[in-house]
C-alpha cells in the first residue's frame, strides 16, 4: 500500500459528527445486504446436495426397492462358500449424465444346500467402505485395508474388529420360474453400528 | 479483545490501513456524484463472488460445459438466481465503467497528478471486456459459440501475427476442448488476477491523491468517507443489486441449445456492449476493413484515450477530451441503436428471418433443456440433439423436403402458440408440393376429402395430381354429391365423410391421436365401413385385403412403416407409380433411400430417415415433467393430450355434428353418448400412454392395430 497522506487530522472539519451513529449502521446494513445478495445465491447452489436431496449413481428403483438381478440360482453351488457376482447398475447417473448400464460394487452370493434362498452380502466393508474378499484358505472374508476379519457369513470374528458392524446382508429373491436371483442393492452408512442405508 | 487487536495492530499496523479507507477526505463533503468508482468495484466483487461459486459447479469441456452450465440452470437450489446475478451483473459492470469514464473524462480527472491512477482505469476497463468476451463462450450454448468464433476471426486478421495468435487463443485451428479450457483459464484466473492488481494499484494511487474535488463545490467542508460517503454508496450499490436481481427474476439469464458448428445459426450475436462493434463491421468490407474495424478504429479511440492527461495540457484540450469521449459514447450507442433496430423490426425481410431464427432457437434451446433432463449421453447434449426427431428430425426436413414441400400450420388464426411451435413448423414460401403439417391426422385428411381443399395449395394443387383422379373423385363424390343433397342431410353426408377421414386416419397410429383414436373407435370402424364400401376407396387404393387399382396404397396409411417406404422410393407401384404418370415421372416425388444394397449411394441414411418420419408424425420422446405438467391440466374437452389444441376441439365439434347428425338423419350412423362420454373421459390412461410414446421404440406396438377396429359393442 502507499503511504497514506490524508486522515481525519488534516480534515478542514471534525472528525465525526455525533448525530451520524443512524448513518452509520444504516451504511453498514445497506452494504451488508448488498453484498450478501450474491453471497446467498452462492451458498444456496453449494448446499444443493444438502438443500435437493438426490439420488447419485442410480435412479435407486422403485419403492418396492432396488431390485437388481445379479445371477442364476443354478451359478451357486450349495456349499456355503460365498461367490463373488457382478451386480449391473440399469441406470447409472451423474449430475446430468445418464451412463449405459454399468458394473456396481459385486456382492457374494452363498447357500448351504438347495433348497434353501441364497444369502446375500455386501462387499463394502462397514469400517471405512473398503472392498472385502473371501479367503478361501481360512473360510473367512477379509478386509485388506484395516484388516477387518468376518466369517463366511459376515460375522465379525474377534471382539476387537475395526468394523462397527457385521457385514451389510441384502435382501434375496428367487424368481421361481426363471431361477434368477435377484438383490435389493443398497448402500449403507459407515462408521456406525447400526445399519442405515444411504 | 482490545490487547490482541493492538498486538495484531503492532505487527500489521492494519488500524492504519482501515483509517485510511473509512477515514479519507472527501472534499466538498458526501456527494452522489463521488458514488461511480465504488459502485464500480461493488459490481466487480459481486463478480468475484458469483464467479467462484459458478467456478465450483462448471466443468470445461466440450461435453460437459453447456451440460454443468444447463445443470446449474435448471437443476441446482439457486442456480438460476446465481448465474443471473453473474450474466446480468456483467452488463452492469460494463455500463458503470461507461458512465464512470465518461465522469472521469468530464471533471478532468486524468489530469495530474492522477494521469497513473486513469491509466491503471483504462487497462481495468480492456481486462473487464475481456472477461465479458471469454465469459461469453464458457456456457458453449450456439449463440456464445458462434460469437466468439467471431471474436477469434477478428483477433485473426491483426497483420502478421493474427493466424498464430487465433491458434493460441483457440488452442488450435478449431473450436474444442482446448479452447473452453485456454478461455475458462483466462476467464476465472488471467485475467481477474490482473485484475485484482490493477483494482489494488487504482485505489492506492488514486487515494494518494484522493477524490478529485468538485470544482462547484470548493467552499464546502471537507468530510470523513465514513459514515456518510458510505452510506451514499452503499445505497447506489444495493440499488445496483437490486435491479439485476429484479432482472435476473424476471427474465433468467440466456442459455442457447449446445453448441453446434454443423448447423444453420444466424442469431448469433456479441452480448450487447459488443454490438457496435458488430454493426461496425458491416460498414467495412473484406479482411483489411475488419481489421479497420475490428482493431484499428478501437485501438485509435484508446489511443486517444490513453493521451488524455497530455491533451488536457493544452488550451482546448480538455474541451476536445470531453467531446471525443461523448462522441465515441455516441456512436457506440447510435451503432447499438441501429443494430437492434435491424434485428428487430419485424418488417424488413432479414428482420423478418432473424426473429423466426430467433423462435427456433428459443425452442430449440426448450427443447434441449427437456432432453437433458433425461439425462444427457456421455456424448453430450450436442450429439443429444443431433438424435432427437424433434430438433434434428426439423433440421433434415428443412435440408432435404423442404425443397418442395412446406410444413406449417395452415390455419389462419394466429394460436397462442407453445414453445416448441416453432420446432414443429418449417415454412416454404413457394411450395411445389403439398404441406405435410400433420400429414396422416384427422385434419389432414379431412382436408383431403374437402373439394375445396384438395386441388389447393396445401394438397395437391402444386402437382401434377391437381388434375389427377383423387380430385375428380372428391369433386365428383363429394363436392357434387353434396351440392345435390337436400339442406337438412348435408350435415348428415358431411359427417359421414369426416368419419371415413378419421378412420384413414386412425390408420396412422399418430402418436398424438392415440387417446382421440381409442375413444372414438365406434365412429372410425363406422368410417372404415364408409371407406370400404359407399365411397369405395378400394375401387383405386389397396387397403389391407382388398386389392385396389392405381392409387397408392392405403393400407397403414401415414404409419411410420407408411411413411418411411415412402420417402424411401415413393416412384414404386405401392405408391405413385402407374400408367397415369409413366411419362412424368420427371414431377413425381424422388426416392431418397432406394439402394437397399449400396447405403452409400442413397440420399439418406436410415437414421436420417428416421429422423424425418419420426419428426413428420411427432413421436419423440417427452420428459416425465413435461408429461406430468400436461396431465396436470384438467380434464375439459379442450384439454386433452394433444399438443394441438384445435385438434380437440375438433373433436368436440365433431363429437357435437356426430349428435346432431344422429338426430336428424341416421341414427345408427354414430353414438352421440358414447362420443360425448369419451370426450370428457378422466386422463387417467393418458399417463401411460404418454410414456409408450416416450420410449416406443420404432415399431409399433402390438396393441395398437387392435386400437384401430375394437368392437364397439363390448364397449360398456
Amino acid at each position: 500500500m502507499s503511504e497514506v497522506t490524508t486522515n481525519t487530522t488534516d480534515n478542514k472539519t471534525v472528525a465525526e459528527p455525533r448525530r451520524s451513529f443512524g448513518s452509520k449502521v444504516l451504511a453498514a446494513l445497506v452494504g451488508i445486504g448488498a453484498l450478501l445478495v450474491p453471497t446467498a445465491a452462492g451458498f444456496a447452489v453449494l448446499l444443493d446436495p444438502v438443500l435437493k436431496k438426490r439420488k447419485q449413481g442410480g435412479d435407486g428403483g422403485s419403492d418396492d426397492g432396488n431390485w437388481i438381478r445379479v445371477a442364476s440360482l443354478n451359478q451357486i453351488p450349495p456349499d456355503g462358500v460365498p461367490r463373488q457376482f457382478a451386480v449391473i447398475d440399469p441406470k447409472p447417473i451423474d449430475k446430468w449424465n445418464r451412463y449405459e448400464p454399468q458394473s456396481e460394487r459385486p456382492v457374494l452370493l452363498s447357500r448351504d444346500s438347495e433348497d434353501e434362498t441364497p444369502m446375500a452380502i455386501s462387499v463394502t466393508c462397514p469400517h471405512l467402505g473398503c472392498i472385502v474378499t473371501y479367503d478361501a484358505k481360512d473360510d473367512t472374508i477379509l478386509c485388506p485395508c484395516h484388516n477387518a476379519v468376518f466369517d463366511a457369513e459376515g460375522k465379525r470374528l474377534s471382539p476387537d474388529c475395526v468394523s462397527p458392524r457385521d457385514l451389510d446382508h441384502l435382501e434375496v429373491r428367487v424368481d421361481e420360474q426363471t431361477g434368477d436371483v435377484l438383490v435389493n442393492y443398497k448402500r449403507f452408512k459407515g462408521g456406525i453400528a447400526a445399519q442405515e442405508a444411504i | 479483545m482490545q490487547s490482541i487487536l493492538n498486538w495484531l495492530d503492532n505487527r500489521t499496523g492494519f488500524r492504519r490501513a482501515v483509517h485510511s479507507v473509512f477515514y479519507q477526505r472527501v472534499p466538498g463533503g458526501a456527494k452522489w456524484r463521488y458514488i461511480w468508482g465504488t459502485v464500480l468495484l461493488f459490481a466487480v466483487v459481486v463478480q468475484f463472488i458469483t464467479g467462484l461459486f459458478l467456478w465450483m459447479h462448471y466443468s470445461p469441456s466440450t461435453q460437459t460445459a453447456w451440460e454443468s452450465v444447463n445443470y446449474i440452470e435448471h437443476e441446482m437450489a439457486g442456480g438460476s438466481l446465481l448465474r443471473g446475478i453473474h450474466h446480468y451483473m456483467s452488463s452492469a459492470v460494463m455500463v458503470l465503467i461507461a458512465l464512470h469514464l465518461m465522469q472521469v473524462v468530464i471533471y478532468g480527472a486524468y489530469r495530474a497528478p492522477r494521469e497513473v491512477t486513469y491509466w491503471i482505469g483504462l487497462a481495468m476497463m480492456l481486462v473487464l471486456f475481456g472477461l465479458g468476451q471469454t465469459g461469453y463462450l464458457l456456457p458453449w450454448d450456439q449463440r456464445g459459440f458462434q460469437a466468439s468464433q467471431v471474436a477469434t476471426n477478428i483477433v485473426g486478421v491483426t497483420p502478421g501475427v493474427g493466424d498464430d495468435m487465433k491458434s493460441i487463443a483457440v488452442g488450435g485451428s478449431e473450436f474444442g476442448h482446448h479452447t473452453l479450457t485456454r478461455f475458462f483459464a483466462l476467464h476465472a484466473g488471467v485475467l481477474p488476477g490482473i485484475l485484482l492488481v490493477l483494482v489494488v494499484l487504482h485505489a492506492a494511487v488514486g487515494r494518494r491523491h484522493g477524490y478529485t474535488p468538485d470544482e462547484e463545490a470548493a467552499d464546502q467542508p471537507d468530510a470523513p468517507y465514513w459514515p456518510d460517503q458510505a452510506l451514499r454508496d452503499g445505497v447506489a450499490c444495493l440499488a445496483v443489486m437490486g435491479t439485476v436481481l429484479a432482472i435476473t427474476m424476471l427474465q433468467p439469464a440466456h442459455l442457447g441449445p449446445p453448441s453446434d458448428a454443423t448447423v444453420e445459426f444466424n442469431t448469433a450475436r456479441p452480448e450487447w456492449y459488443f454490438r457496435f462493434l458488430f454493426q461496425l463491421l458491416k460498414y467495412f468490407q473484406g479482411a483489411s476493413g475488419m481489421f479497420i474495424a475490428s482493431q484499428l478504429i478501437p485501438g485509435l479511440i484508446m489511443l486517444v484515450m490513453v493521451l488524455m492527461p497530455f491533451i488536457g495540457k493544452w488550451n482546448l484540450g480538455r474541451r476536445f477530451n470531453t467531446l471525443f469521449v461523448l462522441a465515441v459514447m455516441a456512436g457506440i450507442v447510435v451503432l447499438s441503436a441501429i443494430s437492434f433496430h435491424e434485428d428487430m423490426n419485424g418488417e424488413t425481410e432479414k428482420s423478418k428471418h432473424y426473429l423466426a431464427d430467433l423462435r427456433l432457437a428459443k425452442a430449440e434451446a426448450a427443447r434441449a433443456v427437456e432432453l437433458a433432463s433425461m439425462g444427457v449421453p456421455v456424448a453430450g447434449a450436442r450429439e443429444q440433439t443431433r438424435q432427437d426427431p424433434m430438433i434434428a428430425g426439423r433440421r433434415l426436413f428443412k435440408v432435404y423436403c423442404a425443397n418442395c414441400h412446406s410444413h406449417h400450420d395452415p390455419s389462419p388464426d394466429d394460436k397462442i402458440a407453445d414453445k416448441y411451435d416453432a420446432l414443429r413448423n418449417v415454412h416454404l414460401e413457394e411450395p411445389t408440393a403439398p404441406n405435410l403439417y400433420g400429414f396422416g391426422s384427422r385434419e389432414w385428411m379431412e382436408g383431403m376429402l374437402d373439394p375445396k381443399q384438395i386441388a389447393g395449395p396445401n394438397y395437391f394443387g402444386h402437382t401434377i395430381f391437381a388434375e389427377g383422379d383423387m380430385v375428380d373423385w372428391v369433386n365428383y363424390s363429394i363436392g357434387d354429391e353434396l351440392a345435390d343433397l337436400p339442406d337438412d342431410e348435408k350435415k348428415a353426408f358431411q359427417m359421414k365423410v369426416k368419419a371415413a377421414a378419421w378412420a384413414i386416419s386412425s390408420l396412422a397410429e399418430l402418436p398424438y391421436q392415440r387417446e382421440m383414436d381409442e375413444q372414438d373407435s365406434a365412429q372410425i370402424e363406422q368410417g372404415m365401413e364408409l371407406v370400404l364400401e359407399e365411397f369405395s376407396c378400394i375401387d383405386c387404393h389397396t387397403l389391407g385385403d382388398d386389392e385396389g387399382g392405381a392409387g397408392p396404397d392405403l393400407t397403414g396409411y401415414g404409419s411410420e412403416e407408411w411413411l418411411t417406404e415412402f420417402i424411401r422410393n415413393p416412384q414404386t407401384e405401392r405408391f405413385y407409380y402407374n400408367e397415369d404418370n409413366y411419362d412424368e415421372v420427371d414431377r413425381l416425388m424422388p426416392g431418397f433411400v432406394t439402394h437397399p444394397d449400396d447405403p452409400d449411394l442413397n440420399t439418406l441414411t436410415e437414421e436420417e430417415l428416421s429422423l424425418i418420419v419420426r419428426w413428420m408424425r411427432r413421436d419423440w420422446p417427452v420428459a416425465e415433467e413435461e408429461a406430468a405438467s400436461e396431465e396436470s391440466t384438467p380434464p375439459t374437452t379442450e384439454a386433452t393430450e394433444e399438443p394441438e389444441a384445435d385438434t380437440s376441439d375438433e373433436s368436440t365439434e365433431a363429437a357435437d355434428d356426430a349428435e346432431d347428425a344422429s338426430e336428424e338423419a341416421d341414427p345408427e350412423e354414430s353414438e352421440p353418448e358414447a362420443t360425448e362420454k369419451s370426450t370428457e373421459s378422466e386422463p387417467a390412461p393418458e399417463a401411460s400412454t404418454s410414456e409408450e410414446t416416450a420410449t416406443s421404440e420404432p415399431e409399433a406396438s402390438p396393441e395398437e392395430p387392435e386400437a384401430s377396429e375394437p368392437d364397439a359393442d363390448d364397449q360398456p
